[in-house]
C-alpha cells in the first residue's frame, strides 16, 4: 500500500514519518524541514510511507506545495494521512476537505494533542468523526502517543472513501468550504481562548527586537566558527596530518612505490583532510540554526528584516537564505524555494555567493593575520561589511519594479524544539554536504595532485615547479596580473582552485609555499598589503565553488540565466580588485 | 467601512471585502481571509511593517500594502 503524509507546514509530518517508518531511503535536504520528497518503509510492514511536502490548500502557490499537488494529481496512492496541528484545526480543515474531494481513503491525524489543554482547546472527536465520515485519531509524536492506534488503522484497510462532491469552482469553492469547517466546529470544537504570546513582546519589540536578533547570531557565529567548532576542527586538522605521516611510513616499510604513497598521503589523504576540518563547524552551525528554525524563532527574523528587505526588491525571508549563505551557498541556495516570487527568488539566489561563506574565512584569516595583524578583526569585519554593501548595491540595480510584492507568512507558535529530531536533522543535513561536496573535493584533490606531479612529458616528479600544474599556471598567470602586480603561476593556480572549493586556495597556498608562513616564502613573498587584499576581494567575489554553482544552475533551472549570473560575478570581481590594485597604488 | 491597517491592536472587526485579485490573494483567501470573518492585529513589528492579524485560530503576518487592501467594519 503507498500512503502519503499531507498537511501544513509545521504539523509535525515528519516527526510522525520519522515514528512509523524504520529507515529512510531517501532524505529531506535543507532548511523547510521538509523540502523533498521523504520516502520510506513503514515498520514491521510492507507498506510505503511518503512525507510530502507542507501545503495549505490543494492548489499550490509555493514551488513546495507544487511538488505534494502533482504528486497527489499522478501518483497512486492507497491511504492519506492527513496530519493536522490540533491546536490549528479551523485552518488546516481547509486542506482536509479539498482531500476528501479526491477519490482517496482519508485519515485525519491530530498532532500535538498534547498542547490542547495548554492551549484551553477542547475538541469532540466523536462529533469530528461524524461530521467528517472518516477516522479521526488524537496523537503525539513527541509522546509517542496513539501511534500504535495509527498503526491498527493503517493495517485493518478498511478505510472508507468518502467524496464530497464540491461542484463550485474557485472563490465560491472557498466560501462553501469554510462554511462547511465553521458548520463541523460548531459541533466539535467546545472552547478555545486566543492567546498572545508574551515572548513575542520581546522578540518583535520595537527597541530590542532587533538587537536581540544580532546577539543571537553573534552568539551562533560565535559557537560555531570561533569557539567550539574551531577547536574541534584544529583537532581534526591534527590527526589528519598524523594519519599521513603514519601512512607514509608504513606504506614505504612495506616497499609501496614512492608515487602511490605520494596519491594515498598527498592526493587521497589531504582531500579528505579538506573536507573533514570543515565537518565540526558545520554541525555546530547547522544544529544551531536547526534549532532557530524548530523553535519558530527564525520565522520571527524574516518579519523582522521583511521592511527593509522589501526596499532592496527582496523578501523578509530571503534574510533566511543568506544567513544560511554565511555558513555555506548551497543550504543559502536551497531555502530560497519558500519564497513565492520568481524575480526576488532569482535575485536572492544571485547574491547569495557575495555574502562570505565559512570557506571563504580561512582565506580571510590568512591574508589579515599576515598583513593587518594589528587591526585583524576590523579588517575582517569591514569586509563582511563591503560584502553586505555589494549586495545592498545589487540588488538595488536588480530590483524589479513589480506591483505584486506579497509577504504571506504564517507565524508559527513559539515552542521548544526537539532535541532529538534537530540532531537528525543536522546529521543528515551534514551527511548530504559531506556526500555531495566531499566527492567532488576529493575528486579534483586527486586530479590536482596528478597535475602537480607529472611533468608535461607525463613523467612521474616530486617538484611542483616541474609540473604541468606549473604550466597551466603560468599561462593563465598574466591574467591576474593586474590586481596582484605579478606574475605568479602559484597565485594563479591557488586561485583556481578555489572554483572547487574555496578552502582550497588556502591549502593550495599552504603546499606550493612549502613553509609556514606563506607570505615569506619564495613563492608569495611578492605580496603587498594592498595586492594581498585585493587578491582576498577577488576571492570573496568571484565565482563560488562548484558546488554553489551547481546548486544554482539547479534551481534557477535556466542554463541563460546561470551562466549570466556566475559570468557577472567573475568580472565583476575582477574589475573591483583591478581597480582597488590601481587607485590603492595611486593613494598610497 | 475602513481598512483593516487602520484599526488599533486587539480590536476585533469583521471583514467586508477583499481589494486585492490575482493569485496571492486566492491564497489569501483560501487561509480563510473572506467576507464574513472575524481578525485582529495582535502583534507589530520593529518597523510597522508587517503586521501580525489573528485570524481562525492562527497568526498570520501582512504587510501594511496588504492590510490596506482588506476592508472590515467594527463588530
Amino acid at each position: 500500500m503507498n500512503i502519503a503524509l499531507v498537511g501544513n507546514q509545521n504539523s509535525g509530518k515528519s516527526s510522525l514519518f520519522n515514528i512509523l517508518c524504520q529507515a529512510k531511503e531517501k532524505t529531506g535536504n535543507w532548511p523547510g524541514v521538509t523540502i523533498d520528497k521523504k520516502e520510506g518503509q513503514l515498520k514491521n510492514s510492507s507498506h510505503y510511507l511518503i512525507d510530502l511536502p507542507g501545503t495549505y490548500s490543494l492548489i499550490p502557490y509555493t514551488i513546495e506545495e507544487e511538488i505534494t499537488c502533482n504528486y497527489l494529481k499522478k501518483e497512486k496512492i492507497d491511504l492519506i494521512i492527513n496530519v493536522i496541528d490540533a491546536t490549528l484545526l479551523e485552518r488546516s480543515l481547509y486542506l482536509t476537505l479539498q482531500l476528501l474531494e479526491r477519490d482517496i481513503p482519508v485519515v485525519v491525524v491530530l498532532n500535538m494533542a498534547d498542547l490542547l489543554e495548554k492551549e484551553n482547546i477542547i475538541l469532540n472527536i466523536k462529533e469530528l468523526e461524524e461530521e467528517l465520515g472518516i477516522p479521526v485519531l488524537k496523537i503525539s509524536c513527541v509522546n509517542n502517543l496513539g501511534i500504535k492506534e495509527l498503526n491498527e488503522i493503517i493495517n485493518k484497510r478498511n478505510v472508507n472513501k468518502i467524496k464530497f462532491v464540491n461542484q463550485e469552482l474557485s472563490e465560491k469553492a472557498i466560501e462553501l468550504r469554510y462554511q462547511r469547517i465553521e458548520k463541523i466546529l460548531a459541533k466539535s470544537l467546545v472552547k478555545q481562548e486566543s492567546k498572545a504570546k508574551n515572548i513575542d513582546k520581546l522578540l518583535l519589540n520595537k527597541y530590542w527586537g532587533i538587537p536581540l536578533f544580532i546577539m543571537i547570531m553573534g552568539l551562533i557565529y560565535f559557537l560555531s566558527l570561533n569557539t567550539l567548532g574551531a577547536k574541534i576542527s584544529s583537532l581534526l586538522s591534527d590527526a589528519i596530518d598524523y594519519l599521513k605521516t603514519l601512512t607514509q611510513i608504513r606504506l614505504t616499510g612495506i616497499g609501496v612505490s614512492p608515487w602511490l604513497i605520494s596519491l594515498i598521503s598527498d592526493g587521497v589523504l589531504s582531500g579528505m583532510g579538506a573536507v573533514l576540518v570543515f565537518i565540526p563547524q558545520l554541525l555546530i552551525l547547522f544544529f544551531l540554526m536547526g534549532l532557530l528554525e524548530r523553535s519558530g524563532y527564525l520565522n520571527r527574523i524574516s518579519l523582522l528584516l521583511d521592511h527593509i528587505f522589501k526596499k532592496l526588491g527582496l523578501n523578509g525571508k530571503s534574510a533566511i537564505s543568506f544567513i544560511l549563505g554565511t555558513g555555506c551557498s548551497v543550504p543559502g541556495i536551497l531555502s530560497t524555494r519558500s519564497i513565492e516570487n520568481k524575480d526576488e527568488r532569482e535575485l536572492t539566489i544571485s547574491l547569495i555567493s557575495f555574502i562570505p561563506c565559512s570557506a571563504k574565512l580561512p582565506i580571510i584569516i590568512l591574508i589579515t593575520s599576515a598583513f593587518f595583524p594589528y587591526n585583524q578583526t576590523l579588517m575582517a569585519i569591514s569586509l563582511y561589511v563591503f560584502s553586505i554593501l555589494i549586495i545592498i548595491l545589487f540588488a538595488l540595480i536588480g530590483k524589479k519594479r513589480r506591483t505584486d510584492n506579497i509577504f504571506i507568512s504564517e507565524l508559527p507558535k513559539l515552542q521548544l524544539p526537539n532535541l532529538k529530531n534537530t540532531i537528525k536533522d543536522t546529521l543528515d543535513k551534514v551527511l548530504d554536504f559531506i556526500k555531495r561536496v566531499g566527492t567532488v573535493i576529493l575528486f579534483s584533490s586527486i586530479i590536482i595532485w596528478c597535475l602537480a606531479h607529472l611533468t608535461p612529458s607525463l613523467t612521474f616528479t616530486y617538484d611542483i615547479s616541474n609540473s604541468l600544474l606549473r604550466s597551466i599556471g603560468s599561462i593563465i598567470a598574466p591574467l591576474f596580473y593586474p590586481f596582484i602586480n605579478a606574475n605568479s603561476w602559484e597565485a594563479s593556480i591557488s586561485l583556481l582552485q578555489g572554483l572547487i572549493a574555496k578552502e582550497q586556495v588556502v591549502a593550495s597556498m599552504k603546499i606550493l609555499s612549502q613553509e609556514e608562513y606563506v607570505f615569506n616564502s619564495e613563492a608569495f613573498s611578492f605580496f603587498t598589503p594592498l595586492t594581498a587584499f585585493s587578491f582576498c576581494v577577488f576571492n570573496l567575489f568571484s565565482a563560488p565553488c562548484i558546488s554553489a554553482i551547481s546548486t544554482i544552475f539547479r534551481e534557477l533551472n535556466n542554463k541563460k540565466k546561470a551562466i549570466k549570473i556566475i559570468t557577472m560575478q567573475i568580472l565583476f570581481a575582477y574589475i573591483l580588485s583591478t581597480l582597488l590594485t590601481f587607485f590603492g597604488g595611486l593613494i598610497l | 467601512m475602513k481598512k483593516l491597517s487602520e484599526i488599533p491592536l486587539n480590536k476585533e472587526v469583521k471583514i467586508v471585502n477583499l481589494l486585492g485579485e490575482g493569485k496571492h490573494w486566492f491564497r489569501l483567501k483560501e487561509m480563510g481571509l473572506i467576507p464574513g470573518t472575524i481578525v485582529k492585529i495582535v502583534k507589530t513589528t520593529p518597523l510597522n511593517d508587517p503586521l501580525i492579524i489573528y485570524v481562525r485560530g492562527y497568526e498570520l503576518s501582512l504587510r501594511r500594502i496588504e492590510l490596506e487592501q482588506i476592508m472590515v467594519e467594527e463588530r
